[in-house]
This record gives structure tokens, sequence and C-alpha cells, in this order.
């Protein structure tokens, strides 16, 4: 918002002269309610000086014509019907201010979104509502008073929850800015799942290839404080100044003493499944992630470990490293934005049993190929059956599994990465056996990047992956050697078609964090339906989120494939440095006030604070009555809900305002 | 439909309908009633919408000075709890509001006329739902009778 | 043991209370009742001497609410020299309760005054009685056996005590303040400790069980009486507000005529003032010169209160009243939700 030197003085005692101005955007209001109907009838209301319609009020024609008004002195409070706030209300409040009326004059009706968008073949209906919708603005905005936005210094640091690639892209970004950052990862190493991944369709780069490198860029960079298996607890505050509590988590190691031997792994008793290879291998108690983990840090998971003692002994671990009686650690830093990057889980197919995930041996997950695929998972890069530790001789593919799915508590939406990362995986294991039998049964198949339709092609044409558009009907293995013999139907042939394969891999596909919720409450953000964290607007403000100073980028938005990822990351850490480059934000000014002739002191209103804003305070003329801290105050009303005098009151939601769009009384 | 043919074709019809004022929180249920519009999913137009910050805005005396001021309905609406923007608001109005509705009960008016739900910011065909849902219930009631002043 | 003589026993254990009390310093005023002007009225008395305990009085006439005389806006207990000035006050039960809600509240500190507990077996329904003597004086007013007594120029009536209590009174299981416990020298009669109350709204089963329509009629015919006088709001310890919502502007929200909508949105959002709040001891009744019924209305915010949140009003000052507290499993049945 900009000074400006034109100020109209207004002290909010004056006549109301309210100009309404109602849009026809387009059709899309016009097209289903007479515009000048509305423009006439508002201008039968009291205090209404001033009525206008034109197509696009938001364009520069349409300002212009509301602030040539404001200059001439016709209006000194504006009403413009059209879409939604949420849409337009900052446009239309720098008009406001730039023509010198103070924006918070400035009152929006939605006959949009709200009338005709939701009326459409109901056009007299719709008529009704624009009009009251008009009215009820109007009667607000006689109630408006011009109010001073509250600036608040923003700091410049960075919280980066989440250090996949995403999450290591924002922080080398907002770095390379100036900026400090904090990079949290819940796990021990940083990396996320593409350090599970071999090659990254359509280039078949190695995906360490391209990761590591970023990864060790994080470790070596001193405005990066890296906190791997660490979780943010608490967070605080509002955009420029969040009071963030992060809990180290104990790796019961020493990491100063720790030489890295890695003798204390060989010692250990207790194995278990290893959840980067996903159960496909094994690991020990103590263990590191994986080789090539930053940091490479030795951590006991102590939910397996029996405390034997073995890795204690000195014979074992000579620096005597070992920490049995290792305690989390709570840290508290300030920070002036947060990106979430959360990631994904991958879809576990168990619930699906026809199609015997969990129950044959020779059904994986996707992911599961991956690391099969993977140089340095369990079987270095040679794909076997689980059965019997051969390679097959024949793979069968199936996608969209947990993904387009419209049953009751299945997941809608497309994951995006499946289509490509089966080919992927396919052109991979063919480049090697090109004698296998590859199928990948499909409903669609999805390669809309750069270079993914040609990848496709290729996989089908010059590797003969055979493409099987059908969905698989069934599913049953052959008990003498675990082959997978699989029914569907050739929908392009329009043909059963019976195929006896050795390998099946699931083309599983992504769901937000089971615990995504852990970071709504949080950070109080919102999720969308299909329970990735919502964007503020899904076309124009896709990494930003409601709350001012928290974006998110990455998959924790919705499926997406790396390049889309990394996109994100660089545009959510441009939106950080917008903010934090300016060194302070406005933030409206709707807060709490006390009326403290009205006040009791009956306490009410301090304990519904969930922000404790308020407090009581010993008044020289009115005895122990409220009083609220603007700093802490976030104008949110459940103090006023409460209050019997009407002696607190929200600004911009005052009683009196509300009152007036209720009451039948002009 | 230009104002003078509207209001030939109410005289036209017979049916009544109901005028239900409807407060919703502004970070879930407006912007839920948002995506109905965008998502032009249709609903009766029988609400008029007032934006708040939060559920927990909302005063017994709104509710009540809209059934006395001719409204036949009222509709109040925002996060679903445990997703409050402003963490409890939603929680502390959700006690307000089961009051509200037992004392409208035992005084005989009838509590249909009032109605709370969650929406969230993601919900506009759940929004358009209950909103559908409400309306119907305010109709089957008649008109607000019970508060009619005399002078 | 009659009425009568339970009455005259505890009368005469509150005045050596009293006495002992003022001579011992421990107080410097104490608050009770004493007679009234006419025979079926008693009054609050503040006393500050010895000499004046005698006119302490006890019986079933007692129905004002002491505790109110503890919330005005103007501190009225302080002294110039002295300062705040310790009180004691006469508290049945009901008294007791709205004590100690107020020092939930933060109106009053508890520490500060003393509670004299009494154990009350209920107060007269005085309107029922005069309802039924009509348009002839009473001259005098006495409790014999477990009636009450009333007689006029030429005529006698018993009224049975049982019956003719108020209807609140009937359903009471607090009858002598909760915590007397913590300080035993102050109870006058007999004044054990609460184990467990257990209320079981009886008493306004057969009105809830109406269809609304009945309960409509009901409750519009009781309340069109209404004068719009606010001796009810005078009367209850709970309506301490600088600025009660009927008398605000900017915005005026209510009509204060007696039109019936008016009447009924007066008691209707006064009620819900209440939740969680009213200790039900019927002072408002019992004061409206109009002798409309509010009982019904106290005794469904009791059970509302109850249900919902297991909250009965006035027995731990440290308990938060369920109006600033929630739960996230609070009940929310009246929701609407998609089918």
């Amino acid at each position: 918002m900009t000074e400006t030197d034109k100020k109209i003085e207004i002290t909010g005692n004056e006549k109301p002269k309210i100009g309404v101005y109602v849009c026809h955007c387009g059709v899309n209001i016009g097209g289903v309610v007479s515009v000048p109907d509305l423009v006439e009838n508002a201008k039968t209301l009291p205090d209404v000086t001033v009525g206008r319609e034109y197509k696009f009020f938001c364009s520069d024609v349409g300002q212009k014509m509301i602030k040539e008004d404001i200059e001439a002195g016709l209006v000194n409070r504006v009403v413009v019907a059209a879409c939604s706030p949420r849409m337009h209300e900052p446009t239309f409040r720098i008009a406001c201010q730039e023509a010198g009326l103070n924006q918070f004059l400035f009152e929006m009706a939605n006959i949009r979104e709200h009338s005709t968008w939701v009326h459409m073949k109901e056009p007299e209906g719709a008529y009704e509502v624009a009009k009251d919708h008009i009215r009820l603005a109007i009667a607000k905005a006689r109630n408006l008073a011009p109010l001073a936005v509250q600036k608040v210094s923003v700091e410049p640091v960075s919280l980066v929850i989440g250090a996949g690639i995403t999450g290591m892209n924002a922080a080398i970004d907002l770095t390379k800015a100036g900026y400090k950052v904090y990079l949290v990862d819940r796990s021990a190493t940083i990396g996320g799942h593409m350090a599970q991944l071999d090659k990254t369709f359509p280039t078949m780069d190695c995906s360490s290839c391209i990761l590591t490198p970023k990864m060790s860029e994080i470790s070596r960079n001193k405005d990066i404080e890296l906190l791997t298996y660490s979780e943010v607890t608490e967070v605080t505050g509002y955009v420029g100044n969040f009071e963030v509590t992060i809990k180290k988590k104990p790796h019961y190691i020493d990491q100063v003493k720790c030489n890295g031997c890695g003798i204390c792994v060989d010692a250990c008793p207790i194995t278990v499944a290893n959840e980067f290879d996903l159960g496909l291998s094994t690991r020990k108690a103590i263990y590191v992630p994986f080789p090539q983990a930053i940091p490479s840090q030795y951590t006991i998971d102590m939910d397996s470990c029996v405390e034997c003692g073995i890795c204690a002994r000195e014979t074992v671990c000579e620096p005597l490293a070992i920490n049995y009686d290792d305690e989390p650690e709570y840290i508290q830093v300030k920070v002036g934005t947060i990106i979430v990057a959360t990631g994904y889980d991958e879809y576990d197919p168990t619930e699906l049993k026809q199609y015997g995930y969990g129950k044959y041996p020779n059904v994986i997950t996707g992911l599961q190929m991956e690391r099969l695929l993977s140089s340095f998972g369990p079987v270095v890069g040679k794909p076997v059956k689980p059965s019997d530790l051969e390679a097959p001789h024949s793979i069968a593919f199936l996608q969209c599994v947990g993904s387009r799915n419209f049953r009751e508590g299945g997941n809608k939406y497309c994951s995006r990465v499946c289509c490509m990362y089966a080919t992927k995986q396919a052109r991979q294991y063919k480049e090697k056996h090109p004698e296998a039998d590859i199928y990948i049964f499909y409903m669609d198949i999805r390669a809309f990047g750069k270079g993914y339709e040609e990848f496709y092609e290729s996989a089908a044409r010059d590797y003969g992956i055979n493409y099987v558009r059908g969905r698989i009907a069934e599913v049953r293995e052959n008990p003498l050697n675990h082959n997978i013999i699989i029914r569907s139907e050739d929908t392009l042939l329009q043909q059963p078609i019976e195929v006896e394969v050795e390998l099946f891999v699931l083309s599983t596909g992504i769901e937000p964090r089971a615990d995504s919720d852990s970071i709504t409450n949080l950070l109080r953000i919102q999720k969308s339906a299909d329970g990735f964290f919502l964007e503020a607007h899904p076309k124009l403000r896709p990494v930003d989120t409601l709350t001012e100073g928290i974006f998110i980028a990455g998959v924790s938005q919705g499926p997406k494939d790396i390049p889309d990822s990394v996109a994100q990351a660089k545009g959510a850490a441009a939106s950080a440095i917008g903010l934090m480059a300016k060194g302070e934000v406005e933030i409206e000014p709707f807060f709490a006030v006390i009326h403290p002739d009205r006040c009791s002191g009956c306490g009410m209103c301090i304990q519904n604070c969930a922000y404790g804003a308020i407090e009581y305070v010993d008044d020289r003329r009115f005895g122990e009555i409220a009083s609220v801290n603007v700093a802490l105050c976030k104008g949110c009303g459940a103090c006023s809900g409460n209050c019997r005098s009407s002696a607190i009151d929200i600004i911009g939601f005052s009683s009196e305002q509300l009152n007036s769009m209720i009451t039948k009384r002009e | 439909m230009t104002e003078q043919a509207i209001e030939e074709k109410k005289s036209e019809s017979k049916e009544w309908e109901p005028k239900i004022i409807a407060f919703l929180c502004n970070w879930c249920s407006y912007a839920g009633a948002d995506l109905a519009g965008v998502s032009r999913i249709q609903y009766p137009p029988n609400i008029r919408i007032v934006r708040v910050p939060c559920s927990g805005r909302i005063n017994a005396y709104f509710i009540i000075k809209s059934l006395t001021d001719g409204w036949d309905g009222v509709l109040i609406s925002g996060c679903h709890p445990g997703d409050c923007h402003y963490i409890s608001g939603n929680l502390v109005a959700r006690r307000r509001f089961a009051i509200i509705k037992e004392l409208l009960e035992f005084f005989g008016i009838e509590p249909g006329r009032v109605n709370f739900m969650w929406a969230s910011a993601a919900e506009g065909e759940r929004f358009a739902v209950l909103v559908r849902k409400a309306t119907e219930i305010v109709k089957k009631l008649g008109p607000n009778k019970k508060f009619e002043k005399k002078w | 043991m009659g009425l009568e003589t339970e009455n005259k026993e505890i009368e005469i254990s509150l005045r050596e209370v009293a006495r002992g009390l003022l001579k011992d310093k421990k107080v410097d005023v104490i608050i009770g009742y004493k007679k009234g002007t006419l025979p079926l009225l008693s009054q609050p008395i503040i006393i500050d001497s010895e000499k004046d305990v005698d006119k302490l009085i006890w019986n079933n006439l007692c129905y004002v609410n002491l505790a109110k005389y503890l919330v005005p806006r103007v501190p009225r207990f302080v002294d110039s020299e002295k300062g705040n000035l310790k009180v004691g006050v006469v508290s049945k039960g009901c008294v007791g309760r709205a004590l100690i809600h107020l020092a939930s509240e933060n109106k009053i500190k508890l520490d500060e005054i003393k509670i004299i507990g009494i154990p009350c077996n209920g107060v007269v329904n005085r309107q029922r009685i005069e309802m039924e003597i009509g348009e002839k004086e009473i001259l005098e007013v006495s409790v014999s056996g477990n009636s009450i007594i009333v007689k006029g120029k030429d005529f006698e009536k018993e009224f049975p005590f049982d019956e003719y209590m108020n209807d609140l009174c009937k359903g009471c299981k607090i009858r002598k303040p909760p915590l007397v416990s913590k300080a035993p020298d102050l109870c006058v009669g007999e004044c054990e400790e609460y184990s467990n109350i257990v209320d079981e709204f009886t008493d306004i089963e057969e009105f809830d069980s109406k269809t609304a329509e009945e309960k409509w009629e009901h409750i519009s015919e009781a309340l069109s009486v209404c004068t719009r006088c606010y001796a009810c709001r005078e009367a209850c310890p709970m309506c301490y507000c600088n600025l009660c919502f009927v008398d605000q502007n900017k915005p005026v929200w209510f009509g204060k005529t007696t039109d019936l909508p008016d009447i009924i949105v007066y008691h209707l959002i006064r009620a819900y003032h209440m939740a969680g709040r009213c200790v039900a001891c019927g002072a408002c009744s019992l004061v409206c010169p109009m002798g409309i019924d509010l009982n019904i209305i106290n005794r469904k915010l009791e059970k509302i209160v109850k249900e919902r949140f297991d909250f009965t009003s006035g027995l731990d000052p440290d308990v938060l009243p369920p109006m600033v507290d929630f739960k996230m499993e609070d009940a929310q049945e009246f929701m609407l939700e998609e089918d």
C-alpha cells in the first residue's frame, strides 16, 4: 500500500456519502441479473450519493471511476458490488488509498460467488440476493471508521519444515538472498523420498547424482542450521514474528565423540526391517539410514533397542559415545517466515485385497521396485523376485493403485507421477533384460511434462513394453512357483487377456502424510478436500497459505514430480524473501477494544481468549476491568461473542456494524 | 429481469420463501461458500451472507436480533472443531450454540429456525448441501410470526 | 422435629454465632435477615455491633439472596479508615453457592468474607398464599408445626409448608452452603459436607415433555403479565453488569416495551446469560410483583448445564464455569449434518 500526499480529512463523524459501484464482471453478474436495476435500487437507500455500473471495476478504467468520485468529494465511503472480497478487497482498498480515502472506508458486496454463480437458474432469486447483499454492505459502510494499518517488523530468518528436495531447494535459495534458515526434518537424514529413487524420468538421471550435491551444499552452508531428527512442537506469534519450539530427538549417541567407525552396527544383536528399503532388507537397532546420509550420524532406534549394553562396551565403542540416558533437547527460535515442505506417504495397497499385496510374496509396490532397482538397494540394482531371489522373466505393472478411486474412502485424485515412473522402471529393467516380457495395465497414460510423451512413446515403440488398456479384474497366485496370474480386459482389442508373470508391481500413488494434522494444528493452516495442504488460490497463489508468512511447497501441497516440486520450492522461497526483504509487514487493525464504562470485570473474555491477549487492570474510575494487549490480539472475536454488556468489541466487525446488517431499521 | 417484472412475478407466485441470515466465518465457511460459487454448485436463493472473523464472534444478540427483526431463520457456519484459524473460537461458540438451541426449544420457539454447521474452505459441495437442508427446515416452519411486534 | 422448632433453634444458634464473630472482631459487619414491613416479607439487614444481633431472624420467609449485596459496582463495605471491611453473610445453601460462583467470576474474594452456613428447609411461596387470601389484608404470619398460619381481621388459614413451599425449594438438593466443612465454627445447626448430589430434575420433567406449541402457550401466557420492572434482575446476584443488555445503545438490541415479543426476548436472553451461573435460589420469582413463575426456567438451566457439561454452579470456586470453557468432545448433536 502506497503512502500518498493526497488525503481526504475523514474523522468518521461526518455524514456518510456512500458510492455504490455495481460490477457486471463481464457476463458473470450482468448476464444473470439486471445491474442497472441494482444500481437504481441502491441509489434509493439513505446516504447513497453515487451509483455506477461498469463491466470490470477491478480494471484500471473501473478503478479510475471510483477514484474520480472520491477526489471530487462526491463520496466518502465506497461499496463495490462484485466478486468475493477474498478476491479483490485489496485491489479496491489500494484504489481508495491512492485517491486519498482511508482504505478501511471500503466495503465489498459479494454478488458473484454468493449470488449469480450459485443461483444461475433462478435469476429473480439471484437478483433478490444481490440486492440484499448490497443493502447489507451499504449498512455496514455507514458505520465504518477510518483506521491506521499496524506495521510490524519481519525477522530475517526462515524456518523450513522438511528437508527433501523441495525443502532443501527452498533453503538454499533463501540463503542465496542472504537469510538464515532453520532446516528441520524429523528423519535422521535429509533427502526425503528422492533419496530412495534410482533413476529419474525422463532423462534417466541418477537420482543420487543430482541429489547428493544438493545435500552436501546444505551441510556446508553456514547460513543453514540443519536440525535433523527434530520436530517442530509449537508455533506461536504471527507473520514476521513466529516463536517456534523445536524438539531435537535424542540419538542416544554423543555425536562429538562418535568417530563413525561402525563397529557398533556389526556388534548389535537386534535386527529389524529397514524402513528406507521398505522392508526389503534389514538394519540393526543402531544404524545410519543409508550410506550417503547427511548428516552422517549414527542413531539408536530406541523402540527396537533392548539396551543389552553390547554397543556401549569399550571393546566395541572405543570413544564411549553410547549414552542410553540421552534426553530430547528443546530449542526456541524466532523466525519471520515458515515454509512447509513435508512431502508425502506412499499409498499402502494392503486394503486392496484383490491384488494380493502382503499375501503373495511377488506382489510389490512401486517404491519397493525402486529400491530393487537402486544401486545401493538390497539387491544392488539387480531386481529379483522376493519368492526365490531370481531375476524375473516377466513383470506386470498395474497403474492407478490407490488413486482415481471414487469408492468410499478412496483417493479421488490422480497421483501424477505413476504413469511416468512405471514407464521408467519398465524401461530400466528392459535395458538389462531385453528378453523379459513387461506389461503395463493402465486406464490412461498421463505423460504431460517436458519430454514425457516422447519418453513414453519410446518405451512402447523401441523397448517393446506392452501397454494394455484395461483394469485388472482378478489376481491369483500359482502356488508352485509363486507366479502371479492376471486376468484383465484389453479394452483396445476388446478381448479378455490372461497373463502369468513372475513379478507384479503395483504402481502405488501418493498420499498426504498420515500425520499431517500435526502440521495443520501447529500452524493453523488448512487442508483441501484431498488431504493435501490448501493453497490460498488454486491458480494464482499455489504456494501461499491463507495465513500470512506461512508457505507450502512440493508434494505436501499436492502430487507432483521433481521439476514441479523444485519450481514450487523456488516460488515459496521467493515469496518468503519478498516478505523478509521488505523488513516490515502491514497488519489489518481489526483488534478487540474495551469500553471501560461498560465492563463489569466478569472475566469471561479473559478466559475465552486463546492468545491470552486480555487481562485484568485496575482502572481508577471503573475498578477491576478487562484490558486488551493489542500485540497479542488477533481480532477473532471469541471475547466479544460472550460479552453481556457489549463492553468488548472488535474493530472492523463491531456490534454496531453487524447490527446494522441484521436490523430491518435503516 | 427488471425490478418491476420481479415485483409482478412475486405477487403471482403464491409460495412463500424464507429469508435466512447466514453468518459465515471468514477463514473456512465464507471460503467454502466462495468455492461453491466458483464450482457453480447451485443452492436455493434464500440465504443472505454476513462475514464474521470467526464463529466465536457470534453473540447470542445477533441470533435473537435476527429473529426479532424479521428474518425467518438464522444459519451460523464455522470451521470444524480442531481446525479453527483462531484455535478455539468455534469450540467456545459451540457451547453457546447448544444453550441457545436448548432455550429456544424450552420456550417453545421453533428451534429449527436457528441452525449451526461446520464447513471448511474446501467443502463447497457440503456448504451447498447444508444450506439446502437448512432452507428446507425453515421453509417447513413457515413465516416467523412469534416475534411480530404489535407496536 | 417441627418446622417451628427447627427455625427457632437455628435462629438462636445464629444469633450466638453472630455475637461471637462481632465480639471477636472476626467480622466488621454481618448481613442477615430481619422482619419485614409486611407480615409475609423479610428484609436484609446489615449490623455492625453485638447489640443489634437480636434483630437477626431466621424463618421460611427469608427469600432474598444476600450475595447480591456484595456485588454492586461501588464497593459498599469500605470504611475510610479501615479500608475493606470484613463481611459475614448469613448463608442458606443457595446464598453460599452464589458467593462461591461470584468468587469464580472474580467479583468476590472468598477470603475476605465469612460464610455463616445455615441449613435451609425452604422458602414459602409468598405469591401463592397472597393469591389464595385474595384481597383481604394479612395481619399476622406465624409458623406452627409444619404449617404457615396466616391471620387476618376475620380469618385464619393454614398452609401446609410442604405444599406451599417455593417450587424451586422443593427440588433443592443443596440446602447448606458448599465448603461449609472448611469453617465448622461458622456453621449454624446441622452442617456436614455434601458427598454426592444426585438431581433427577423430575420437577421439570412434565413441562419438558410438552410439545413446542404447548410450551409456547404456557410460557407466553405466564410471561405476558411482565411489566418490565426488572425486580428479577435487581434481586439476582448474577445480574451485576454495569450496563444491562436491555439498556444498551449503539446498538440498541431489543425493545423495552411490554409487547409480548419484547418480553419473551428479555427473559430468553436473561436465561441465556444465566447458563452455568444461576444457583436456583428463586429470588427472581419471589420478588416478582406479578407473581411470574420463573422457576421452571431456572431449573431447566441447571439441567442443561448438568447434562451437557456435568457442571453445578457454586460448588467449587476453582472450577471453570462451563461458558468460559470448552472440550473437544463437547456434544454437538444439534449441529446440521449431511445425511
